[in-house]
């Protein structure tokens, strides 16, 4: 089924076109991979299926993006759309407060207020982020102190904690070690079969681990769209081939 | 900018119509005092017996706490012109029309009546000499009440001679110490200024002590000429030439919207003690 | 001359420019503590800082300053109060919410706030915080009240610059992230940057005290000035700063050496506002 049907989308900086005319349509539960050079225009895509861009002054979009059969930049509210697409950024942004509050934010911002409540959503999202383990004694503690790692899969827990149904990853782990990232990966494939996830990446092997459908961007077009394995074992495109084997990128 | 202040300005209006409801007598008195060490209230205290002295040479100033205490003249001006259930006191020469001076003891705080010695919330700046004094100090008291040196005296304070002639002497040389009250100090400095100008041959030095000194250093000879600011006793006045040059008289200021015109002696004592409290414990 | 030379040379003078200041402060320090500390002596430290009255024209004299300490204590709390939300809030207005045209009005006027001599502060807060006060509460209209709104009103462009610079600081990836979770614009400025902000906010705060505390001229002006401990919100009170300049003019011997120690008092006042500022800059370094 299809989770996000992206129509013709075309996304202008002033006068700038950084995204021109995207046909993309993104499978519920599936793990969908945007991969390009820099500028490509795979970041400012996925920014925009959660309306992020609505942050750059400027930003102009023409076309339609339809969550579940309705456009995103219609009738419905951002707040929840927000609520419903999560996002994970690329550098980990714990706010500056406890483990506790950081997963409380997002069902506090959207009316839930009762302690055992938060109590139990504090607990389930952090073990559904495979990280309750490690934190359920420092659930008072700030969440700066964390490690790199464990920011990260902070800020996943923080954002599944408003039960979304898409989470949108802006190259999660391009900050992290090998370690902390091969337990990101393994998070992500472990959360694909309740979500519909798009990742942002640079790392094709990481594209080619845990995606079941690549696209591949180059100056604001998709040039391919496949299934991640022919996609990489026989590219259509001549460009989408070069980018795999290292010509350019 | 001119704005803001005509904003401000109209503001003032506004709320200065809202007090228009007539003078409550209810009200607590807004008392305002100077600052402990100013000559204005050195003289005020010691005018109204409020400066309690004790057998053992203590001093005690009396003036309520509570007082709200200003160290200008100005501010007091402004602040009793505001308030209309505040009393102050200023020296005379600073009156500027925007507030009311009360009548004490049923006598108008006027130059006439200081002169007159019928306001005596007064007091008389006096220079002392030995009864044989040196051509210099002589001269010099002559140029205090020449109209160069009145004039300098009208400024802050009651002139004694106001008609008095320019200055005309023959500027004697030599050397001068002056010395005694603090009150008149201030004048005696501007004073001295002037006539150094206008005689440079003489080099006066000031010495400021008080009054007593004023009078016990010219008797020994270390002062040529003392300055006091009290009426000297009649045992000290026999020994020493005086003159008076200049007098000092105080006002009791209220606002204009205050009915109060006319306060005793003793009312005022009273309001400065904290004793009466209220304008309804003065007005009868 | 050679460029080695010419280098020592050069840092030397700047060397000897950096100095200067530092000898200002040795300097101060020297004749704070000379002339003050035997006055303190000769009335004795607890009658001088615990004493509750002030009569320095008394024979013989009285000097305690506890009134003063307690007035500038009770002004400045006043000041916070006044001062720090409206201070802060603006803040975040200007750095988050304000659009631009508008901020190209507010800034220049709190610049010229903060430029604003204190006398004219002064004169503001006799002819219209005065009389204002007088109609609406009562009494003289001179009171901790009235000193306290006027210091909160000077103390607002320390706390808004430092509060604003802080608050533009925090990264924006905390603002991000909160609106990524469906966060208002407004609950993700209050619940995320402004927490990230706090110590640089506090920071602000410490400066402001420190300005309020230190003010003379306009609090002089509003105050009262009574030399005896605060009776009331909307009673006068005189600060130890008011202490020093209504006096000095006319002090002597003893009497001028107690006003020199209140200045000492003041000092130290300022040395443990400045230390917990240091401490709280640390802080949020860290």
């Amino acid at each position: 089924m299809i989770k996000f049907d992206i129509q013709n989308l075309k996304l202008y900086y002033g006068d700038y076109q950084a995204l021109k005319g995207i046909d993309l349509a993104i499978e519920e539960r599936e793990i969908t991979a945007f991969i390009g050079p820099s500028g490509c225009g795979k970041s400012t895509l996925l920014k925009s299926l959660n309306r992020m861009n609505d942050l750059v002054e400027g930003c102009r979009v023409v076309g339609k993006v339809l969550l579940d059969g309705e456009d995103i930049y219609g009738a419905l509210d951002v707040t929840e759309l927000r609520r419903r697409v999560g996002m994970v950024f690329q550098k980990p942004n714990p706010f500056p407060m406890s483990v506790y509050d950081n997963i409380a934010f997002g069902p506090r911002t959207h009316g839930i207020t009762q302690k055992h409540k938060l109590d139990e959503i504090v607990e389930t999202t952090l073990k559904n982020a495979a990280i309750w383990d490690e934190l359920k004694d420092r659930l008072k503690k700030s969440a700066i102190a964390l490690s790199g790692g464990q920011q990260q899969r902070l800020c996943i827990a923080r954002a599944l904690a408003v039960q979304p149904e898409v989470l949108l990853m802006d190259e999660p782990t391009s900050a992290l070690d090998p370690i902390s990232t091969g337990k990101i990966e393994e998070l992500i494939l472990d959360l694909k079969r309740r979500y519909s996830i798009v990742i942002v990446t640079h790392n094709m092997q990481q594209a080619t681990r845990i995606s079941d459908k690549t696209a591949f961007f180059l100056l604001g077009e998709v040039v391919e769209f496949d299934e991640t394995e022919n996609l990489f074992s026989a590219p259509r495109d001549k460009r989408t081939e070069d980018y795999i084997t290292g010509r350019f990128g | 900018m001119r704005r803001v202040f005509a904003f401000c300005f109209i503001l003032l209006l506004v709320l200065s119509g809202c007090s228009g409801r007539g003078f409550d007598v209810s009200r607590e008195i807004d008392v305002i005092t100077r600052e402990e060490g100013s000559g204005t209230r050195g003289a005020f205290v010691e005018l109204f017996g409020l400066l309690q002295k004790g057998e053992d040479g203590t001093r005690t100033d009396l003036v309520t706490k509570e007082a709200g205490v200003e160290n200008n003249t100005n501010t007091i001006l402004t602040t009793v012109r505001g308030d209309e259930s505040a009393i102050g006191y200023i020296s005379m020469g600073a009156l500027d029309g925007k507030v009311k001076a009360l009548a004490i003891d049923g006598v108008a705080a006027t130059t006439e009546n200081v002169v007159s010695g019928d306001y005596t919330v007064s007091r008389p700046f006096i220079v002392v000499t030995a009864a044989n004094p040196s051509a210099l100090a002589e001269d010099f008291i002559a140029f205090i009440l020449s109209r160069d040196g009145q004039a300098i005296a009208a400024k802050s304070y009651i002139a004694v001679a106001p008609q008095a002639p320019p200055y005309s002497g023959d500027a004697p040389a030599g050397k001068l110490v002056v010395g005694g009250s603090s009150s008149v100090s201030p004048l005696m400095e501007k004073l001295i200024e002037a006539y150094e100008a206008a005689n440079p041959n003489a080099n006066v030095q000031l010495q400021t002590t008080d009054s007593t000194m004023g009078v016990s250093k010219t008797i020994e000879g270390a002062y040529d000429v003392g300055m006091v600011s009290r009426d000297l006793k009649l045992t000290e006045s026999g020994v020493l030439t005086d003159t008076v040059i200049a007098l000092d008289g105080i006002a009791l200021i209220v606002s204009p919207e205050n009915p109060v015109s006319e306060l005793t002696r003793e009312d005022i004592r009273r309001i400065y003690t904290g004793e009466a409290a209220t304008w309804a414990e003065v007005t009868r | 001359m050679k460029t080695a030379t010419r280098e020592k040379l050069v840092s030397a003078v700047f060397l000897a420019v950096a100095l200067t200041s530092v000898a200002a402060v040795a300097l101060i320090c020297v004749f704070l503590f000379a002339s003050g500390i035997p006055a303190v002596g000769e009335i004795g430290v607890f009658r001088f800082l615990l004493g509750r009255e002030w009569s320095p024209t008394d024979v013989p004299p009285v000097f305690g300053i506890l009134p003063m300490i307690l007035g500038s204590l009770y002004v400045t709390a006043g000041a916070i109060l006044f001062g720090v939300p409206v201070g802060v809030l603006t803040s975040v207005f200007m750095a988050r919410m304000c659009r631009p045209r508008l901020y190209r009005v507010i800034k220049p006027a709190l610049d010229l706030l903060a430029g604003i001599p204190s006398i004219v502060y002064g004169f503001f807060g006799l002819m219209v915080l005065v009389p204002l006060t007088r109609e609406i509460f009562g009494g003289t209209g001179k009171s901790i009240f009235t000193a306290s709104l006027l210091l909160g009103i000077m103390i607002l462009p320390t706390i808004i610059g430092v509060s604003e610079s802080a608050l533009r600081s925090v990264p924006q990836s905390y603002y991000e992230g909160a609106l990524a979770l469906g966060a208002s614009h407004t609950r993700a400025v209050y619940f995320t940057v402004l927490p990230a902000a706090k110590s640089g906010i506090f920071a602000g705060v410490i400066l402001g005290i420190g300005r309020a505390i230190g003010e003379t001229m306009a609090v002089i002006m509003v105050a009262g000035n009574q030399a005896r401990a605060p009776t009331g919100v909307f009673k006068g009170v005189r600060t130890l700063t008011a202490n020093i300049v209504m006096e000095m003019g006319y002090s002597e011997g003893l009497h001028r050496e107690a006003l020199i120690a209140t200045g000492v008092v003041l000092f130290v006042f300022i040395l443990i506002i400045n230390v917990s500022f240091s401490l709280v800059k640390r802080r949020s370094k860290q």
